[in-house]
C-alpha cells in the first residue's frame, strides 16, 4: 500500500499501541508466526541484505550479513496507526511581509547569515548540528511542513509502511549526486541510517531501541527496505524532527562517534555544496549545480529547494550587539535565531531590516537530581513548582523585553503534541501559595532528616544560567533551605553534573554523584539542580532525556546503578514513564492518542522530576534587499535571493 | 655579547618546560571533562567511553603528557577533536588578525603615550601636564568594550566609515585590512597607552631633574634636542619593558576586542577552546603564549643595550 505523506499522516490514527496491546493480549511470541504482509508494489528484494545489531560497531564490507531474525509474534500484530500530531495548530510565528514587491527571484550574490558559535558540520558526532549548515549541505530523508505538523519527504520519491507497520519501503528521487559527483544510491542510504542509530544522538538511541533489530535490503540502486522488530509508524516523524543526512557510504561507515574530517569528509548532496569550516570564524558553502530540486513548491524546511545565492558564508560573530551593528550596517544579512529581545523595538524601527518572531518554543527546566536529598523526595520537588512564580522566573532568566511565552505544555503549547491538561493547577504564573509551599518543603525535609544545603548549578556565562539559578536561590532560601550556587560556566556545569569518582568508569551508569560534600565547590561534591535549555521534548524521548539528565527518572528511585543510553535499552530497564509511552506509541485513534499525552503530562506534573520555566520563542532579523519568508519548519536559505 | 645570547637562549629551555608543564596541568586541573562536554548534556555514558577513549584520556597523565611534549617538539600540537583540524593550523591562521591588530595598537599607544608623557613631563603642572593625565586616568579606568561599542555605533552604524565587524587578511589588499583592524587598533591603543603615558611622564620627570641633563641646557643645546636625546633616550628602558610586556600581552590577551568586532584571532581561539574544553587547542595556544612572553622578554633586554650603553652583559 503506498501512503502520501499527507494521507499517512492525516490518516495515521491507528497505528503504534495497538500492536503492543495486541502482542500483550495473545500472549507474545506464543502466537504462531503469520507470514509478513508482502507489498505487492515493492519489488524482491535481490541484494545484500543487513541487519543492524550494534550501530556504533563499524561495518566491515566483508563480514557476512547476520542471519535474519527468528519469526515473531510481531507479524501478526495488527496495523499501528502512525500517529499523526495531536493538534492541527502550528507554531508561532509573527511577521510582516514588506509592502513593496520582491520581483522576479534572481541568482546570484554572497548571503552573509551571522551565528553566534561555531556551527558544526559533522550531524552525527555533534548535538547540535541540526538545521543551518546542514539543511544546506545534506539532503535528509524527511523534512517539517512549514507548520512542522506533517513530515515531507526530501531525498525520497516515495515511500510506504507494510500492512503490519512493521516494514518501510523507500525510493530515492531520481538523479541526486553527491558533491563529488557520484549518485545517491540506496547503499549510501542505508549506511547513513545505521550511522545514524550509532550517533550520539538520545533520539536516534531510543528510536533504535524500539525497533530493533532493523534490517535493510538492497532493492536496486535507488529502492530499498527497512524491516523493524516491531510496528512503528512513527518514522517519518522522527526523521524530520531530528534524523539522518544522506553521505556517502565510506564516510557513513566511519565510527559515528569519531567526528568526520573537516577538510575532506563533509560531502552531502544538498543544494550548496561545502567549502570550509574555519573554526570560530566561518563556514563557507557554494551553491551546487547538480542538484535538482523537488518539483513541488518550497514547504517549510521542503519541497522544491532552489538554491539562488552563489555562496553562503556562516559567520560567527559572537556578541550580539556586534551582530546587530553588522546587521544594521549590511555587513550581515540575516541573524537567524538568537536575537536578544532587547533589540527588536530598535530593529523594528529599522527601515532596511525585517524582524520576525518564531516558534516553536525552545523551553528552560531546573532538572532535580533525584538522588540527593531532600529532592528525593517528591513533596520537596512538589514544594519548589508549588512556590514558583513563572513569570518572575522567566523574566529573571532572560530579561523583561525578551521573546518568551508563560508555557506549561510538556510538549509545547505551540508544538504537534500540546495539551493543557495540568498546567492550570500546577504551572503558575502568579497566585502562588508560599505558606502552603514552605509547609511541604518542611515535611519533606522532616521526612528525609536533612539539614544540609542544597547545590544549585547554572552556567554563569550565559544570562540565562546566571538569571535562573539566582531566581532559584531565592526561591528556595524563601522556603528555608541554605543554599550552595557555585559560580561556574556551563561546561563547568555539565562535567559536575556527570562526575560520580566512585562510578566513573563503570560502562553504562550514570556518574552523577548522590551525596553532597559541604561547602561543594568542584565536581564531584553533588549537586540537587541544574538549569539547562533543550529543544522541545516529544513523548518518545522524554523519559530517555529526562533520565540522562535527572541521573535516573526510575520505578526505584533509590536504585542509582540504572544504565543510561543504550545500554539501559539493552538491558530492558524501563522508567515509571514508559507504561504511559507504550500507550501513546499504540494509539490506534487521535483520541487514544491524545488521551496518553494527557496522562504523561499529568504525571510529569505529579511527579516534579523537573520544572519547565516557559518557552522562548526565536528572533530573527534580516535586511531588506533579501527576499525571504520566514517559515517554522526549519531555517533554510533555499528559496531566498538578492531583490 | 654573543655568549649572553647563547646564555640567555639556553635558559630559556628549562623555563620552556616548566611551562609546558604547567600549562599541560592547568588544563587537566580545570574542572569539566571534554569527553563529557563532547557528548552533550544528554551524552550517554557509551558516548563519553568512546570519545574519550579517542582523545587518549584513558591513558595516564604522565603518558599523555609524555606524548603531547615529543609531538610539540616536533612541531605537532595535536588535531582538534571537534573539527579534527591540527591545532598548528588553527593556530597559524589566528595569528595574523591579532597580530595585525597587536602591532598597530601597540604602534599606536607608542605614538600617543610617549609624546604625552614627555609632554606633561616638559610642562609639569601646567593644563598640558593636566590635560594629558585626565586622558591617561580616562583611558586606564574606561572597560575596552565599553570604548568599542561607541566607536563602532559612531564610525561604523553612524558615520559608517569603517566596518562594525570582521578582518579580512593582507593578502585580500590593504586597503580592506587597515578598514577592518583600524577601530579595534584605535581602541586597544588608547586604553593601552595609558600606563605607560604614566610611566613616560614619571621616569621623564625624574631624568630631567639629572645634573647631565642641566649640563645639556647649561651649555646651551635646544630644548628638543635636551628632551628627546638626552632625557627621553635614558628613559626608554622602563617604558620599552612596559611596552614589551604589553606587545606579549596582546597576543593571547585581545579577547575582548576580538569578541566585540568579531575577528577570528587567538584571543577568541582561547575562549572557544576553553568554553568546549578542547585540550589541545588549549594547550597549545598556552604554550604559544608562554614562548612568546619568554621570547618577547629576551628581545626586550637586548634592545637595553641599543638605549643604554651602559648596561654590560
Amino acid at each position: 500500500m503506498k501512503w502520501s505523506s499527507s494521507f499517512g499522516l492525516r490518516l495515521l490514527p491507528l497505528a503504534v499501541l495497538a500492536s503492543v496491546g495486541f502482542v500483550l493480549a495473545c500472549g507474545g511470541a506464543e502466537e504462531p508466526a503469520a507470514p509478513r504482509a508482502a507489498d505487492p508494489a515493492a519489488p524482491a528484494p535481490t541484494a545484500a541484505s543487513m541487519m543492524m545489531e550494534d550501530p556504533a560497531a563499524p561495518r566491515k564490507p566483508d563480514q557476512p550479513a547476520p542471519a535474519a531474525p527468528a519469526p515473531t509474534a510481531m507479524a501478526a500484530m495488527a496495523p499501528v496507526l502512525k500517529p499523526t500530531p495531536v493538534v492541527e495548530t502550528g507554531p508561532i510565528i509573527q511577521y510582516t511581509p514588506p509592502d513593496e514587491p520582491v520581483g522576479a527571484p534572481k541568482q546570484g550574490g554572497t548571503v552573509l547569515w551571522a551565528v553566534g558559535n561555531t556551527p558544526s558540520v559533522d550531524w552525527s558526532c555533534h548535538t547540535t548540528f541540526r538545521g543551518g549548515v546542514s539543511q544546506h549541505v545534506y539532503e535528509g530523508f524527511f523534512v517539517f511542513d512549514d507548520q512542522r505538523v506533517e513530515a515531507l519527504p526530501l531525498s525520497l520519491e516515495s515511500w510506504s509502511l507494510s500492512d503490519d507497520s512493521s516494514s518501510y519501503t523507500f525510493t530515492l528521487r531520481d538523479g541526486q549526486t553527491f558533491h563529488d559527483g557520484t549518485p545517491v544510491e540506496s547503499a549510501d542510504a542505508i549506511a547513513s541510517t545505521e550511522r545514524w542509530f550509532g550517533s550520539t544522538h538520545a533520539i536516534a538511541g531510543e528510536v533504535f531501541g524500539l525497533i530493533k533489530p532493523v534490517t535493510h535490503e538492497v532493492v536496486d540502486s535507488t529502492t530499498y527496505t527497512m524491516s523493524m522488530g516491531r510496528p512503528f509508524g512513527l518514522w517519518p516523524v522522527y526523521q524530520a524532527f531530528n534524523g539522518a543526512w544522506i553521505q556517502p557510504e565510506e564516510i557513513s561507515n566511519t565510527n559515528p562517534h569519531e567526528c568526520i574530517d573537516t577538510r575532506t569528509q563533509v560531502i552531502g548532496s544538498g543544494p550548496y555544496s561545502y567549502i570550509e569550516w574555519i573554526p570560530g570564524d566561518r563556514v563557507s558553502m557554494e551553491r551546487f549545480a547538480d542538484y535538482k530540486p523537488r518539483s513541488e513548491p518550497a514547504n517549510g524546511a521542503g519541497g522544491g529547494k532552489i538554491a539562488y545565492f552563489d555562496r553562503i558564508n556562516a559567520v560567527v560573530v559572537p556578541d550580539h550587539s556586534t551582530r546587530i551593528a553588522g546587521l544594521k550596517t549590511g555587513q550581515i544579512h540575516i541573524v537567524a535565531s538568537d536575537v536578544p529581545g532587547d533589540f527588536k523595538a530598535d530593529l523594528q524601527a529599522d527601515p532596511d531590516v525585517n524582524v520576525a518572531v518564531i516558534g516553536p518554543g525552545r523551553p528552560p527546566y531546573l532538572v532535580f537530581n533525584l538522588g540527593t536529598k531532600p529532592f528525593n523526595n517528591k513533596k520537596a520537588r512538589q514544594a519548589v513548582l508549588m512556590a514558583a512564580d513563572m513569570e518572575a522566573w522567566m523574566t529573571a532568566a532572560y530579561g523583561a523585553g525578551a521573546d518568551w511565552t508563560l508555557d506549561g505544555a510538556v510538549f509545547m503549547s505551540d508544538g504537534p503534541w500540546a495539551t493543557q491538561v495540568a498546567t492550570e493547577k500546577y504551572y503558575k504564573p502568579d497566585g502562588i501559595d508560599l505558606d502552603a509551599a514552605k509547609a511541604l518543603m518542611a515535611e519533606a525535609i522532616a521526612e528525609e532528616n536533612y539539614d544540609g544545603e542544597v547545590v544549585v548549578l547554572g552556567g554563569n556565562d550565559t544570562q540565562f544560567g546566571r538569571g535562573s539559578s539566582a531566581f532559584t536561590q531565592q526561591l528556595l532560601e524563601s522556603l528555608g533551605l541554605t543554599v550552595n550556587r557555585p559560580n561556574v560556566d556551563w561546561a563547568t556545569v555539565i562535567g559536575w553534573k556527570n562526575a560520580n569518582p566512585e562510578q566513573a568508569g563503570t560502562p553504562g551508569v550514570s556518574h552523577c554523584a548522590r551525596d553532597i560534600k559541604p561547602g561543594a565547590n568542584a565536581p564531584g561534591d553533588g549537586w540537587n539542580m541544574y538549569h539547562t535549555r533543550t529543544a522541545p521534548f516529544d513523548p518518545l524521548t522524554l523519559e530517555p532525556a529526562s533520565i540522562n539528565w535527572s541521573c535516573g527518572w526510575l520505578v526505584n528511585p533509590d536504585d542509582y546503578s540504572i544504565p543510561r543510553g543504550a545500554a539501559r535499552v539493552e538491558a530492558g530497564v524501563q522508567g515509571a514513564l514508559q507504561p504511559l509511552t507504550d500507550k501513546w506509541l499504540a494509539a490506534a485513534t487521535l483520541e487514544d492518542a491524545r488521551a496518553a499525552i494527557d496522562e504523561i503530562q499529568e504525571f510529569i506534573y505529579e511527579e516534579v522530576r523537573y520544572i519547565q520555566l516557559g518557552a522562548t520563542l526565536g528572533l530573527m532579523a534580516f535586511r531588506n534587499e533579501m527576499a525571504y519568508t520566514p517559515t517554522a519548519g526549519g531555517f533554510v536559505l533555499t528559496g531566498a535571493w538578492f531583490k | 655579547m654573543k655568549e649572553y645570547v647563547a646564555q640567555r637562549v639556553l635558559a630559556m629551555l628549562p623555563v620552556l618546560l616548566i611551562v609546558a608543564v604547567f600549562t599541560f596541568s592547568l588544563v587537566h586541573i580545570v574542572p569539566g571533562d571534554p569527553a563529557i562536554i563532547l557528548a552533550g548534556d544528554s551524552g550517554t555514558p557509551e558516548a563519553v567511553a568512546n570519545i574519550r577513549e579517542r582523545m587518549g584520556l584513558d591513558k595516564p597523565i604522565y603518558q599523555q603528557f609524555y606524548v603531547w611534549l615529543t609531538n610539540a617538539l616536533q612541531g605537532d600540537l595535536g588535531i582538534s577533536p571537534a573539527s579534527r583540524v591540527p591545532v598548528a593550523d588553527q593556530i597559524m591562521r589566528r595569528l595574523e588578525p591579532t597580530l595585525s591588530i597587536g602591532v598597530f595598537a601597540l604602534l599606536l599607544s607608542i605614538l600617543m603615550a610617549v609624546p604625552l608623557g614627555v609632554l606633561a613631563a616638559w610642562k609639569q603642572n601646567t593644563w598640558v601636564d593636566r590635560l594629558s593625565m585626565v586622558f591617561a586616568v580616562l583611558a586606564f579606568s574606561i572597560p575596552v568594550f565599553w570604548l568599542e561599542y561607541n566607536m563602532i555605533y559612531l564610525f561604523a552604524v553612524n558615520l559608517e566609515w569603517f566596518p562594525a565587524l570582521g578582518y579580512k587578511p593582507i593578502s585580500e589588499g590593504i586597503g580592506q585590512w587597515l578598514r577592518h583592524i583600524t577601530l579595534p587598533a584605535i581602541a586597544v591603543g588608547i586604553i593601552s597607552a595609558a600606563l605607560p603615558a604614566r610611566v613616560t611622564r614619571s621616569t621623564m620627570l625624574e631624568i630631567l631633574k639629572e645634573d647631565y641633563v642641566r649640563t645639556a641646557r647649561a651649555k646651551g643645546l635646544i630644548e628638543r634636542a635636551v628632551l628627546l636625546r638626552h632625557a627621553l633616550k635614558n628613559a626608554m628602558v622602563p617604558i620599552l619593558t612596559m611596552f614589551g610586556l604589553s606587545l606579549a600581552a596582546m597576543i593571547g590577551g585581545l579577547v575582548i576586542s576580538e569578541q566585540v568586532f568579531a575577528i577570528p584571532g587567538m584571543g577568541r581561539l582561547i575562549v572557544d577552546a576553553v568554553a568546549t574544553r578542547d585540550y589541545p587547542l588549549i594547550q597549545g595556544t598556552l604554550l604559544l603564549i608562554a614562548v612568546s612572553y619568554v621570547v618577547i622578554n629576551l628581545l626586550i633586554d637586548l634592545t637595553y643595550l641599543y638605549f643604554d650603553p651602559r648596561i654590560r652583559y
